[in-house]
């Protein structure tokens, strides 16, 4: 259950306990006063009844009317009593002793008429006089007695209510604290068990922000500092202490590769809040240490977003001064291989040329032969290395993206041309088919020149003489459809094919591999590196794009490519790919 | 008119063989080949000789032809005109050679392994100052 509805659960609970609490009491309070005020009537009826007795007496012992007047005076404050008495109690149990009390009272006034009023009459006979006296008197005081004792039955049924509502009201209250104690138990158990779930969860945060290696630093909307991890105060020399509420812009200075301070707009966390979304370093970024030294960093910043708004950012970034050494370890190691291992097979190249040309001598025809093929060998070795060379600029990442407005039709026509003594060999026919809008295509020159070259001369090596060969070219939007496939984004689609010797069927999925050359096609053409469509599948993947094939044993082969102009994105890296030059 | 003036051609490398392969050929075809080993032996001679065009290899050891190319537009009155092919197996897209090809304006960049030597005679011809 979630706090809130726990908190809301209890608050409602405590409210109808005291609301209860307080109708309890309010009622007790109003019983115990009726109860009160009966007690009284109860307390004085007696009063008045003994009075009335004493008042008997006093007649009795002197009749006169002084006396008499006194003792109906009583009465009538008795009456007076009884009637409120009648009005007060209502409950059933408390009536009948009511109407006993009553009906006392008026049978004692019928006989205190007779006694007071109607006894002087028959003064004549005192013997007489004297006896109905005593029967009345006798009377009176039987129901005078009644009454006190009803008088007493009601008083002591009064206190027993009175003692009930008390014990009631004991226990309803105790079993109120009762709950409320539960509920304040509970309460305490739970917000415990809140702040220690707090504290446990601000402690892990803590110690996990503290233990992430990369500098982490939170800024709230207006990109003020609020929090900055241990690794943060490392790298950039400051504490969390003085710089906590400071906008991070001022407190984190960042530099492009010239030294130039960057606009905060484009700091990728100003960029962040902005637009809510997730950005990160696209070009060199250095941050300032406090002590003004720079180190160069890889940004990551995310929004935090509350209930839909961007309420800061999370800055994740990281010292890749080692991966900028690794990187130009690798390029400098790129330049000394491809700079060495040309150099040797270079100097044979000249020197067999001169040789072959004849100009230092005429060779005969058997030497020419043996010079041709240490030739064709020699260059094999030229172009596995230029292969093997692009090969590892690819997988070490070093090659650039250089994107350049490119006339499509024309590239293919001067790839075309640069492989036509090959075409010409085999009398094969190339047939092109352009869409109309490739003369400005922003693409990079070289990339491009590897895929198309790369597939064109592998369609004429292998397919038999006389073969046809189809290069198609076209612009797609977004919708379009090209090989049963819709693409996606605006994107150059290629289709080249031929009626060649095909990819055998066990060999299909392992054609782009790493020197990988099928086995139908081995023997008939010895000069293949196999990494020609590996380099073209790795250069397509880095430009997001997608290669496949159709193919059928001595049928043809016809290659799919589709590669998104966005994917073509400028990537500084440290060279680019050459073309691997073919002989 | 026989007596032509031979053109001189300084070539600038390393690697013996290459030096050697480079040089007989242009001898061969007519030009006045003379050698340097590296970038400080070859900018000394190119000031002392004043050929009409330098072969210059890029990786050598003491001077580099970049560097040497550099001091030759840099430093002195006559080099800053004077025609320079470089000729390397570095890729012309390696970034020092790209910022040396726009900074220090080579007369021409080509990839050894890439020209059949006849060929790279026939594009060094093309470099050559026209001759007065």
């Amino acid at each position: 259950m979630k706090n809130k509805t726990k908190i809301s659960i209890v608050f409602a609970i405590s409210l109808i306990v005291s609301i209860l609490a307080g109708v309890f009491i309010f009622i007790t309070v109003i019983q115990t006063n009726a109860n009160t005020l009966k007690l009284e009537i109860i307390s004085d009826i007696r009063t008045h009844i003994f009075e009335r007795a004493n008042l008997l007496d006093a007649y009795l012992l002197h009749p006169d009317d002084s006396s008499r007047e006194k003792w109906i005076s009583s009465s009538k404050d008795i009456d007076v009593l009884v009637m409120s008495m009648k009005t007060n109690f209502v409950a059933p149990d408390e009536l009948q002793s009511v109407g006993l009390i009553d009906e006392h009272n008026n049978s004692i006034k019928q006989i205190g008429g007779d006694l007071f009023l109607n006894l002087p009459t028959v003064l004549s006979d005192p013997q007489k006089t004297h006896e109905i006296e005593v029967k009345l008197v006798n009377q009176l005081v039987e129901h005078r007695s009644e009454m006190a004792n009803q008088a007493t039955i009601l008083g002591s049924l009064i206190r027993s209510k009175t003692s009930a509502v008390q014990i009631r009201l004991n226990i309803s209250i105790g079993l109120l604290i009762f709950v409320l104690f539960i509920i304040i138990i509970t309460n305490v158990t739970w917000i415990k068990k809140i702040i220690e779930n707090i504290e446990e969860a601000s402690a892990k945060d803590e110690a996990m922000l503290s233990s992430i290696g990369d500098g982490v630093i939170a800024v709230d909307e207006s990109g003020n500092i609020i929090t900055v991890n241990k690794a943060a105060e490392e790298m950039l020399g400051l504490q969390f202490g003085d710089a906590r509420g400071k906008s991070l812009f001022e407190v984190v200075q960042s530099f492009d590769e010239n030294g130039i301070r960057i606009p905060i707009e484009k700091r990728p966390t100003q960029v962040t809040l902005a637009t809510a979304t997730a950005t990160a370093t696209a070009t060199a970024t250095f941050y300032a240490r406090k002590d003004g030294t720079h180190f160069p960093v890889a940004i990551n910043t995310r929004p935090i977003i509350l209930d839909g708004k961007v309420v800061g950012a999370i800055d994740v970034f990281r010292d890749i001064t080692k991966e900028i050494e690794i990187d130009r370890a690798k390029t400098e190691f790129i330049s000394l291989a491809s700079h060495q291992l040309r150099t040797p097979p270079t100097s044979m190249k000249w020197f067999l040329e001169m040789l072959i040309s004849g100009e230092v001598g005429e060779l005969n025809e058997k030497q020419k032969e043996y010079f041709d093929e240490v030739y064709k060998n020699n260059q094999r070795m030229i172009t596995l290395i230029n292969a093997l060379l692009n090969m590892s600029r690819i997988e070490l990442g070093t090659f650039s993206i250089k994107p350049e407005t490119v006339d499509i039709p024309r590239l293919s026509k001067e790839i075309i041309q640069g492989l036509y003594p090959q075409i010409q060999e085999k009398k094969q026919h190339i047939s092109e088919k352009y869409s109309e809008n490739l003369s400005s295509v922003v693409v990079d020159l070289e990339l491009m020149r590897i895929v198309i070259q790369n597939i064109v001369s592998n369609a004429i090596k292998y397919t038999q003489p006389k073969g046809e060969i189809g290069i198609e070219i076209f612009l797609k939007q977004k919708g379009d459809e090209f090989e049963n496939k819709i693409i996606k984004e605006v994107s150059l689609a290629l289709t080249i094919s031929d009626n060649g010797y095909g990819i055998p069927e066990d060999q299909k999925d392992k054609i782009f591999g790493k020197l990988f050359r099928a086995y139908n096609v081995k023997e008939m053409d010895t000069d293949g590196t196999g990494l020609g469509l590996y380099l073209v599948k790795s250069v397509i993947e880095h430009t997001k794009g997608e290669i496949w094939f159709q193919s059928e044993l001595n049928k043809g082969t016809a290659f799919h490519v589709v590669i998104p102009l966005s994917g073509m994105v400028e990537k500084v890296g440290t060279t680019r790919l050459g073309i691997v030059s073919e002989s | 008119m026989e007596e032509l003036i031979k053109r001189k051609i300084l070539i600038v490398e390393d690697e013996v063989s290459q030096r050697k392969a480079l040089a007989d050929k242009f001898a061969r075809d007519g030009f006045t080949a003379i050698e340097a080993q590296d970038g400080e032996e070859g900018f000394a001679m190119a000031i002392k000789e004043q050929p009409d065009l330098i072969l210059l290899d890029i990786v050598m050891p003491k001077m580099g032809g970049l560097e040497m190319l550099k001091k030759l537009r840099g430093e002195n009155e006559w080099g800053k005109n004077v025609s320079v092919v470089v000729l390397s197996n570095l890729n012309e897209n390696d970034v020092n050679v790209v910022s040396s090809i726009r900074e220090d304006k080579p007369t021409c960049y080509l990839v050894k392994s890439n020209w059949a030597i006849n060929e790279l005679v026939e594009k060094v011809k093309t470099c050559l100052p026209k001759q007065v």
